[in-house]
C-alpha cells in the first residue's frame, strides 16, 4: 500500500523542482516555476508581480511539505515501523493540500496573470502550456488519494465481488453427465452381496432386495 | 539533399518524463516476472514480459533519437522518405508499443481463467482501442498537414476532440488497472500504472486548457 504514497510524493518533490508552466518561443522556452523563477535561455527571479510570487511561494512551499510528508509516511511503513491505519490522516490530508494548491495556483495565474504573462485581454493559457510542476503536483495527489481510497474499499467492502464472473463453458467440466468411475466404485462398496434377511444374492446395482425388499 | 540532425537538445521536462517511462518498463518486466513466480499457471504471461522489454527499450531508443531534423535542397523522393520516417518515429512506432502492451494484457486477461477474467478483459480492450483510436488520429494528423493544411485546419476541432476520447479511453482503463493492482498487492504493477496515470494526465491537461 505504500507504494501509491510514494509515488505521490515523490511527484510533489519534482514538481517543486521544475517548471510549472512553459511557453515555447522563438530564441527558446519561457518557462516559469511556482516560487517565482524564469527561464529564457538564462535563469533570473521574477520579483514584478509580488502578489504572483507570494501565492506561487506558499503553494510551492505546501506541495513541498506534502510531497516529503507523503515519502516519510510511505518509508514508515515500508519499513514496518507504522501500520496502514496508522496513516489514515497524512494519506487523506496531504494529497489533498498538493490537489488544492496546484488548482489554487492554476486560476490565480489564469486571472492574475492576464496583463502580466500575456497582454491585457488575452488567456494565459493560450500561450502557455501546463509543465510538470503543475500536473505532478497535481497527479501525486490524486494518485495517493485513488490508491487510498481503492485500498478502503476492497479492504472494508465486497466490490471485488462484482467483478466476479463465471468461468468460460469450455473450462466446466462435464461432471453430471458422464460420472466419475470413483463413483461407480464407491456404490460397489456399499452394496452387499447378499440380503442379510433372506440369504437372497441380488448382485451389485440394487437399493432394495428382490427378494424380501429389505432396504439396503 | 542537405540533412540536419539535432540531437539531445532536451529539456528538464522531456529528461524526466522519459526517465519515468523507462521506470514504468521496468517495473511491468518486473510485475510480470513476480507474477510468473507466484505462479506457474498463469498463461501467456511470455507476451507481458515481452511488450515490457519493448516499451523499455523503445523509450530508451526515443532518448537517442534526434529532437529536430531539418531538410534542405531535396527532391520529391527524399521528401517523401523524410515523411515516412518521422511519420514511423513519432506517431506509429510510439502507439504500435501501447498496442503491444494492450494486446498482451488483453490476452493474459482472457486466456487466464481467474475470477476477475470478464471486466479487465473489458479494460484492456478499452486500452488497446484507445491507443488504435488515437494512432489512426494522428497519421490522418500527419497526412492532411503534409497533403492539404486546409481540410485539417477546417476539421481541427473534430481532430482535438478524437485525441481527448482516445486519452479518456486509456484513463478509464488504466484507473481499474489500478484497483487491480492494488487487490493483487504486486507493487510493480502499481508503480507502472500509478506512472502511467501520471504520464496520461501530462499529456491530457494541455489539450484540455487549449479547448
Amino acid at each position: 500500500m505504500f507504494v501509491f504514497p510514494l509515488i505521490g510524493g515523490i511527484l510533489c518533490i519534482i514538481a517543486f523542482f521544475t517548471p510549472a508552466m512553459f511557453a515555447p518561443m522563438y530564441s527558446g522556452s519561457y518557462s516559469y516555476w511556482f516560487w517565482g523563477m524564469i527561464n529564457i535561455n538564462r535563469l533570473s527571479f521574477n520579483n514584478e508581480r509580488i502578489d504572483i510570487l507570494i501565492v506561487g511561494i506558499v503553494v510551492g512551499a505546501l506541495i513541498l511539505i506534502s510531497g516529503i510528508k507523503l515519502v516519510y509516511s510511505a518509508n514508515l511503513v515500508r519499513t514496518e515501523k507504522k501500520s496502514f491505519t496508522d496513516q489514515n490522516k497524512t494519506w487523506v490530508r496531504m494529497p489533498l493540500f498538493a490537489i488544492l494548491s496546484s488548482i489554487t495556483w492554476f486560476f490565480y495565474i489564469s486571472n492574475a496573470g492576464e496583463g502580466y504573462f500575456v497582454p491585457p485581454g488575452m488567456d494565459v493559457w493560450y500561450y502557455f502550456y501546463m509543465d510538470i510542476g503543475l500536473i505532478g503536483a497535481f497527479s501525486g495527489g490524486t494518485l495517493t488519494w485513488l490508491g487510498y481510497l481503492f485500498n478502503r474499499i476492497i479492504r472494508e467492502t465486497n466490490v471485488m465481488s462484482y467483478f466476479i464472473t463465471t468461468p468460460r463453458k469450455e473450462i466446466i467440466i462435464p461432471y453430471k453427465k458422464f460420472p466419475t468411475p470413483e463413483i461407480q466404485t464407491t456404490q460397489q462398496l456399499e452394496t452387499p452381496n447378499f440380503c442379510p434377511m433372506c440369504g437372497f444374492k441380488p448382485g451389485t446395482t440394487y437399493k432394495f432386495c428382490p427378494g424380501c425388499g429389505f432396504k439396503f | 539533399m542537405t540533412i540536419t540532425f539535432y540531437f539531445f537538445d532536451y529539456e528538464l521536462a522531456f529528461l524526466i518524463i522519459t526517465i519515468l517511462w523507462i521506470i514504468q518498463g521496468f517495473s511491468l518486466i518486473f510485475g510480470s516476472k513476480l507474477l510468473k513466480n507466484d505462479s506457474n499457471e498463469l498463461r501467456f504471461l511470455k507476451n507481458l514480459i515481452i511488450a515490457g522489454y519493448i516499451l523499455t527499450l523503445w523509450f530508451i531508443a526515443h532518448f537517442f533519437l534526434p529532437t529536430r531534423m531539418a531538410l534542405y535542397s531535396y527532391t520529391e523522393f527524399e521528401e517523401n522518405l523524410f515523411f515516412t520516417i518521422t511519420l514511423m518515429i513519432y506517431s506509429v512506432i510510439p502507439n504500435s508499443v501501447f498496442i503491444i502492451i494492450g494486446v498482451a494484457l488483453f490476452l493474459f486477461f482472457y486466456k487466464n481463467n481467474h475470477l476477475y477474467q470478464k471486466p479487465l478483459v473489458y479494460t484492456s480492450i478499452l486500452f488497446t482501442g484507445g491507443y488504435i483510436l488515437d494512432l489512426f488520429n494522428s497519421v490522418l494528423i500527419q497526412f492532411l498537414i503534409r497533403f492539404d493544411v486546409y481540410v485539417y485546419l477546417d476539421l481541427i476541432d473534430l481532430f482535438l476532440g478524437l485525441k481527448i476520447l482516445s486519452l479518456c479511453m486509456i484513463l478509464s482503463a488504466v484507473v481499474i488497472l489500478i484497483l487491480f493492482s492494488i487487490y493483487l498487492n504486486n507493487r510493480y504493477f502499481m508503480i507502472f500504472s500509478g506512472l502511467f496515470l501520471f504520464q496520461l494526465f501530462y499529456m491530457l491537461f494541455p489539450i484540455l486548457t487549449h479547448l
